[in-house]
């Protein structure tokens, strides 16, 4: 129990130190929200797509999981700078931790962007979206971006084309997710929803995801 | 168990095909102070790195008060590395990233530890700025002050003495003297003997 208890204080410390930076830089943020929303205009424009709920869902996973790929490039990218991650490799922590750390960082900030994206959804095409089931939708489809998202970063972190190769294997590994939330969202705009498999489905696949950061961090930090 | 207080046995090393540590052996005491020599290229960043365990090897042991070093969270604990290369986050300040640190040490009071300590290397005439803002010398310091505060019983310094002037080459010469008077072990890089006092007074030496 201590020891469960002070890995969750290590969690808070370094999800706090990247808030702290955040705040200073603001690049997450702005790069998640400023490129969704840029395709939300884009979208909003061509008031034939506007009237479509299958495709206004679909523009708004691609467009959030486009735009996570940037935030997360950023937000790994930061430790790898100055090679401040050496500080948290030297310390008495284990890697699994710093794997869990960075996912919680990019889920929170992948979260808030999401919040601000809606809004804006509400006010350029008039989608209520704050709905619960969307919401619970929309966390955990984005726990799984995050996840993914960070194991995909780490994995390719030594190698030269790191930013191509890494959403090059991000994409196809969070279809599922894209697929659970585009025909789940579909079915929630028409008051329609057929029951929650697919948000089973979502969770089991973030677990997997989040074991597999786990149990392969030793192989990533490690040289 | 071996006695000795850190073991080294048969250790290799290698980057692709090019094997940069071959079959070294060494036992060192506690309290020793060990110089590490060889010329650039040699492997003495990448041994330091080994006992950091910021690399792993391919063949060999490295046992510390018996323990072996691998992904050993005990080990790491006690051991302080000073890398020459400045590292640091650069949205947070001096004062932040070095209590970001003592935070993920485990100190008690990391605010309070910093504050008790921050005339060390003049640390406080630039604690508000940005990594980014400092020079070279700057950066080296907070890194100092970063591994030295903090109570460790092995510290790895890699080219410790690089970018400092001779203010600041006198009191890090004067906190290792104190460091090493406590039985603390310090391995030392260098191409330049003659920078600090204390590295005259090494016992042992790793040639690479």
């Amino acid at each position: 129990m201590r020891n469960f208890l002070n890995i969750l204080q290590i969690i808070k410390i370094i999800v706090l130190k990247d808030f702290v930076e955040e705040i200073k830089s603001k690049e997450i943020l702005i790069s998640i929200i400023s490129y969704s929303t840029l395709v939300l205009v884009v979208v909003a424009t061509t008031s034939y797509i506007n009237n479509s709920i299958e495709i206004f869902s679909t523009i708004f996973w691609i467009s959030l999981s486009f735009s996570v790929i940037l935030g997360i490039n950023k937000s790994m990218s930061k430790e790898f700078e100055n090679n401040g991650l050496e500080m948290l490799l030297t310390s008495p922590i284990g890697f699994e931790i710093v794997i869990m750390s960075k996912a919680i960082t990019n889920f929170i900030l992948i979260s808030i962007s999401s919040a601000i994206i809606l809004l804006f959804n509400n006010i350029i095409l008039n989608y209520d979206l704050y709905d619960l089931e969307f919401i619970f939708l929309v966390l955990i489809v984005n726990f799984g971006f995050s996840i993914i998202g960070t194991i995909t970063y780490l994995l390719f972190s030594k190698a030269r084309g790191k930013e191509i190769l890494s959403p090059l294997l991000f994409i196809p590994l969070v279809s599922p997710l894209l697929m659970g939330g585009s025909l789940t969202s579909v079915q929630i705009m028409n008051n329609n929803l057929e029951g929650y498999a697919w948000y089973g489905l979502i969770i089991a696949y973030d677990i997997i995801f989040l074991l597999i950061g786990v149990f392969i961090s030793n192989l990533i930090f490690q040289e | 168990m071996d006695k000795s207080y850190i073991t080294i046995k048969d250790l290799s090393k290698k980057f692709n095909e090019n094997k940069i540590i071959d079959n070294l052996s060494i036992e060192i005491d506690k309290g020793d102070l060990v110089k590490i020599s060889g010329r650039n290229g040699s492997g003495k960043t990448t041994f330091l790195k080994i006992l950091s365990q910021l690399y792993t090897f391919d063949e060999g042991n490295i046992f510390i008060k018996g323990q072996p070093i691998n992904k050993n969270s005990y080990l790491k604990s006690i051991i302080s590395y000073c890398s020459s290369d400045s590292i640091f986050y650069k949205d947070l300040s001096v004062k932040n990233n070095i209590i970001f640190y003592f935070n993920i040490l485990g100190e008690s009071n990391p605010k309070d530890f910093y504050e008790k300590n921050n005339n060390f290397l003049e640390i406080n005439t630039f604690e508000e700025k940005f990594p980014e803002e400092l020079s070279n010398g700057q950066k080296k310091r907070m890194n100092l002050f970063r591994t030295l505060i903090p109570s460790f019983e092995i510290y790895l310094l890699d080219e410790p003495e690089l970018g400092l002037d001779s203010d600041s080459l006198e009191i890090l010469n004067q906190k290792l003297v104190k460091i090493n008077n406590l039985e603390k072990t310090i391995f030392f890089s260098t191409h330049n003997l003659s920078s600090l006092d204390i590295y005259n007074n090494f016992k042992k030496e790793i040639l690479l």
